[in-house]
C-alpha cells in the first residue's frame, strides 16, 4: 500500500504575508512533515487507500465506529506539539461511499516562538456521497507562540464535511503559573470552496498578548472556543446546544460558534460534529455511544 | 474640505444603519454594557477587532482598486463579504446598506459612474466595496475613506447604544471624540492591507450577534 512517496518539502507550505519576515526551519528532519492519504471504500466499510507518511506525523489503522461502514482515523504526533519552525501538511481525499472521522489523540501543544513560527496546512477534497468529520483536537496556545493554520477545503456539489476546530487559552490549570491568551500571534485561515467556488472563508490574525477586554471581546473570558463548519444547510441539523450559534452562511451552509469551559466546548463540538454528519447521511453512522472508542478527550466527557 | 466625503460618512445617510446595533442590543441585555464608559470600551473593541480588521480592511481594498479601475478585485471584496461574515444579521446588514447606499449614489452626479460600475458587475453589494469605491469617486484616499468608515460606524454604534441604554446625547459626543485616536490609528494600519488578508474572528461577539436575533423583543435588526 501507499503512493510514490512524494516529498514533503517546505516549498509545500504557504507563509501569510503577516510571517514574511520569519523562515521555516527547513531541512531539520522531523520538523517539516505531514501525512498524504486517501479514504475509499472498502468490502467491510471504509478504508485507507493510498498513504505516504513523514515524521513525525503518522496515521493510525482506522478503527470502525459503531457501523463497520465508518472508519475513525488518528493522526499521531509522538513529539512533544509543534515547536517553532514545524511545518505540518496534511493532504486528505475522501473517495465517494465513504464516511470517516479523523481527530488526534490528544490536545496540540503550540510551543513558544524562538526565532520563526510554526504551521499546519491542511489541504481536504471530499468527493461526492463521502461524509468526512476532521477535528483537529484542541490547540494549547504556549505563551509566545507564532502559528499559522491554513485550511483549504475543496467539496464536490454532494459532499458532506464538518471542520471543528477548539481553541483553549493556553496552559491555564497551572496555578500560579497558568497562561491565558499570552500568545504572539495566531492566523488561521479557513476557505472552504465548492465546485471551486469559495462559499466560506474564516480568517483571523490574533495578535497577543491579549488584555482583558481584548480577551472579553473574543471569547468572552472563557478558556475555550469552538468553531464548526458544516457543508450542509440549518435546516436538517438538530437545533444547537444551549449557548451556542448557529448561521446560515452566504451559501447555505452551518456554522456554529460557542466559547466556554474546555469539558463543554468540547462536548459540543463531538456531539454537533457527530449530529450533522448522521443528518447528512441520513443515517446514524457516527455516535460516540461506542465500544470502540477509546477514552480520550473526544469521548470520555459526561453528556 | 472634501463635501462629498463629508456626505458620505453622515450618520443621517438614510441606508439603513439607524436601526442596526450590531450586537449591542444583546450585550445590553447580558448586563455587558450599562453605561457610558461600558459603551466606550465596547465601541473600541468592536473597532479593534472586529469591524476593522474585515470591512474596514475592504473599504480600503475597494478605494484603491477603484482608482485603478481594477473591478475585479473590487468584486472579489465583496463577495468576501458574503462567505466571510458569519452572522446572518450581520451579514444582511452589510448587504442591504451596501444596496442602499448604491442606489443613493447613482442619484449623485459625482458618483454616477462608480455606481454604474459596480451594478454591471453585480447585482447586490455589500456597504464595504460601495463605500470604498464611491469614496474613491469623492476623490478620497484609502486612508481617508478608512476613516470616514470607522467614523460613521463608531458613530452608528455609539447612536444605538444612546438610544438602547440610554445614556445622553453629550455622552455619546465625548465618546466619539474620545474614538478618534483609535479611528486615526486604525485607519494607518489598515489602508494599505490587501484582499486576502481581510478576516475577523470573535466567536463571543459572534455569540451575542446571535442572541440579539433571538431577543423576545428588540429595538434593532442587528
Amino acid at each position: 500500500m501507499g503512493q510514490p512517496a512524494t516529498t514533503i518539502q517546505i516549498d509545500d507550505f504557504h507563509v501569510p504575508v503577516e510571517l514574511k519576515s520569519y523562515s521555516l526551519t527547513g531541512g531539520t528532519v522531523g520538523r517539516i512533515g505531514g501525512v498524504r492519504m486517501e479514504i475509499v471504500p472498502g468490502a467491510n466499510g471504509t478504508a485507507l487507500g493510498r498513504c505516504y507518511q513523514q515524521v513525525p506525523l503518522h496515521i493510525v489503522p482506522p478503527f470502525a465506529l459503531h457501523s463497520a461502514r465508518t472508519a475513525l482515523f488518528y493522526l499521531q504526533n509522538p513529539t512533544n506539539g509543534i515547536m517553532d519552525g514545524d511545518a505540518h501538511l496534511l493532504d486528505i481525499t475522501a473517495r465517494s461511499g465513504t464516511f470517516a472521522m479523523l481527530t488526534s489523540q490528544s490536545a496540540t501543544r503550540i510551543h513558544p516562538a524562538v526565532n520563526s513560527f510554526a504551521t499546519q496546512q491542511w489541504r481536504i477534497h471530499v468527493e461526492s456521497g463521502a461524509v468526512l468529520v476532521v477535528l483537529p483536537g484542541p490547540a494549547i496556545p504556549f505563551r509566545g507562540c507564532r502559528f499559522y493554520q491554513e485550511i483549504r477545503v475543496s467539496l464536490e456539489p454532494q459532499a458532506g464535511l464538518i471542520w471543528g476546530d477548539l481553541w483553549l487559552a493556553g496552559r491555564y490549570a497551572r496555578g500560579a503559573l497558568s497562561e491565558q491568551h499570552v500568545f504572539d500571534c495566531i492566523i488561521q485561515d479557513l476557505c472552504v470552496e465548492r465546485e471551486r467556488t469559495p462559499v466560506f472563508r474564516d480568517r483571523f490574525c490574533w495578535r497577543g498578548p491579549w488584555d482583558r477586554s481584548a480577551s472579553q471581546w473574543h471569547v468572552g473570558g472563557k478558556p475555550a472556543s469552538a468553531s464548526i463548519f458544516v457543508s450542509a444547510p440549518q435546516s436538517i441539523l438538530p437545533p444547537p446546544l444551549a449557548g451556542a450559534a448557529s448561521f446560515p452562511t452566504g451559501a447555505n451552509d452551518t456554522c456554529l460558534r460557542l466559547v466556554g469551559d474546555t469539558e463543554n466546548c468540547i462536548a459540543f463540538l463531538v456531539q454537533t460534529a457527530f449530529a450533522a454528519a448522521n443528518a447528512i447521511a441520513g443515517r446514524d453512522l457516527f455516535t460516540v455511544h461506542d465500544a470502540n472508542l477509546a477514552p480520550v478527550h473526544w469521548f470520555s466527557v459526561a453528556e | 474640505m472634501n463635501l462629498r466625503l463629508l456626505q458620505l460618512g453622515d450618520s443621517a445617510l438614510p441606508i439603513g444603519g439607524y436601526s442596526q446595533s450590531w450586537g449591542l442590543e444583546a450585550a445590553i441585555q447580558r448586563g455587558l454594557v450599562t453605561n457610558a464608559v461600558d459603551l466606550e470600551n465596547w465601541t473600541r473593541s468592536w473597532l479593534h477587532f472586529s469591524l476593522a480588521p474585515m470591512d474596514g480592511c475592504l473599504v480600503a481594498v475597494a478605494c484603491r482598486h477603484a482608482a485603478g479601475e481594477d473591478w475585479e478585485t473590487v468584486t472579489k471584496a465583496n463577495r468576501l463579504l458574503e462567505i466571510g461574515i458569519a452572522p446572518k444579521t450581520l451579514r444582511d446588514a452589510s448587504r442591504e446598506m451596501g444596496g442602499r447606499l448604491l442606489a443613493l449614489s447613482e442619484t449623485w452626479l459625482w458618483s454616477q459612474t462608480v455606481a454604474w460600475t459596480l451594478r454591471e458587475q453585480s447585482e447586490e453589494w455589500h456597504h464595504a466595496p460601495v463605500f470604498g469605491a464611491v469614496a474613491c469617486a469623492a476623490g478620497a484616499s484609502a486612508r481617508q475613506a478608512l476613516a470616514v468608515f470607522l467614523h460613521q460606524a463608531a458613530s452608528g454604534m455609539i447612536s444605538a447604544g444612546v438610544r438602547a441604554i440610554p445614556i445622553g446625547h453629550t455622552h455619546g459626543q465625548q465618546i466619539l471624540g474620545r474614538l478618534h485616536p483609535d479611528v486615526d490609528q486604525l485607519a494607518e494600519r489598515f489602508a494599505d492591507s490587501e484582499l486576502s488578508l481581510a478576516g475577523s474572528f470573535a466567536p463571543a461577539y459572534e455569540v451575542l450577534c446571535y442572541e440579539q436575533s433571538h431577543l423576545y423583543s428588540r429595538l434593532f435588526r442587528s
